[in-house]
């Protein structure tokens, strides 16, 4: 008898002995094995699986964009770069506008561009008001 | 491997320069309804830098909601404000910020206020401005 026939004979008269098993013990027995999967379950972290899930996910897309660790890194670089001159031109574009709304106002308002100029003004109409 | 680095990142500069450049046209690049709006600053567009004419564009967006008189006073104003230096144009915002947040009663007789300024001779508004700054 080789080592094949001998594991084959071994299963089969396991098989035979798991069918001779009590059928109250056999439920307890299933019972045992569904609840230590459910601990196992509970016991892996939610994040840690949804982590996992999305880094998995990341990889497939790399291997599907066949994007080497290098370019990747490189890609990440340059998108940092685009989003620090974007911000950039997004604080910059705050600023222009509300330079340029009283640019506009200046230009149409009652009273000439000289006197906005005149630092003379400003403070006598102070002492006007206060007087 | 390195490479690549390099030609992202030449293209990630290329197309922020190319993003930068869009807002700064000639001229001659201008819509007919731009080059009438900005007409009186056409002699002074090449010498502006990007920021400036894309400024003079937000004005020409804001153009559309004045009033007749009041685009009239804005053209009137344009080669004005062109031909102020940096300084003198952040000491009128900065003058227009202070005198607009008086009060809107006291704002009111502004018009009035530079008439009688400007009647003064140049030794009493000095004066009186001068007896202003302690308080």
């Amino acid at each position: 008898m080789n080592e094949m026939a001998f594991g084959l004979k071994v299963a089969e008269h396991l098989s035979a002995s798991a069918r001779a098993v009590d059928p109250t013990i056999t439920r307890r027995l299933r019972a045992a094995r569904v609840r230590a999967i459910e601990l196992h379950v509970e016991a892996v972290p939610r994040s840690a699986t949804a982590r996992r899930r999305f880094s998995d996910r990341l990889a497939r897309w790399g291997i599907r964009l066949g994007f080497a660790p290098a370019l990747r890194s490189a890609a990440l670089a340059a998108a940092m770069l685009v989003l620090f001159v974007l911000g950039g031109q997004w604080a910059e574009q705050v600023h222009v506008d509300a330079v340029q709304a009283v640019d506009a106002a200046l230009l149409i308002d009652d009273l000439p561009i000289e006197a906005y100029l005149d630092p003379e003004f400003r403070a006598w109409v102070a002492r006007e008001l206060q007087s | 491997m390195g490479r690549a680095r390099v030609a992202v990142l030449i293209v990630a500069l290329v197309a922020c320069g190319a993003v930068l450049a869009q807002g700064a046209p000639d001229w001659a690049r201008l819509a007919p309804a731009q080059r009438a709006v900005l007409e009186p600053l056409e002699r002074d567009w090449p010498r502006m830098d990007a920021a400036q004419r894309q400024a003079w564009l937000t004005l020409v967006e804001r153009f559309e909601q004045m009033t007749p008189q009041e685009q009239e006073r804005a053209r009137e104003r344009m080669r004005e404000w062109t031909e102020l230096s940096p300084e003198e144009r952040a000491r009128a915002r900065n003058q227009y910020r202070a005198l607009r947040s008086m009060p809107p009663d006291q704002r009111e007789g502004l018009s009035e206020q530079w008439e009688r300024y400007q009647r003064l001779p140049p030794d009493e508004r000095q004066r009186g401005a001068s007896e202003a700054r302690p308080r």
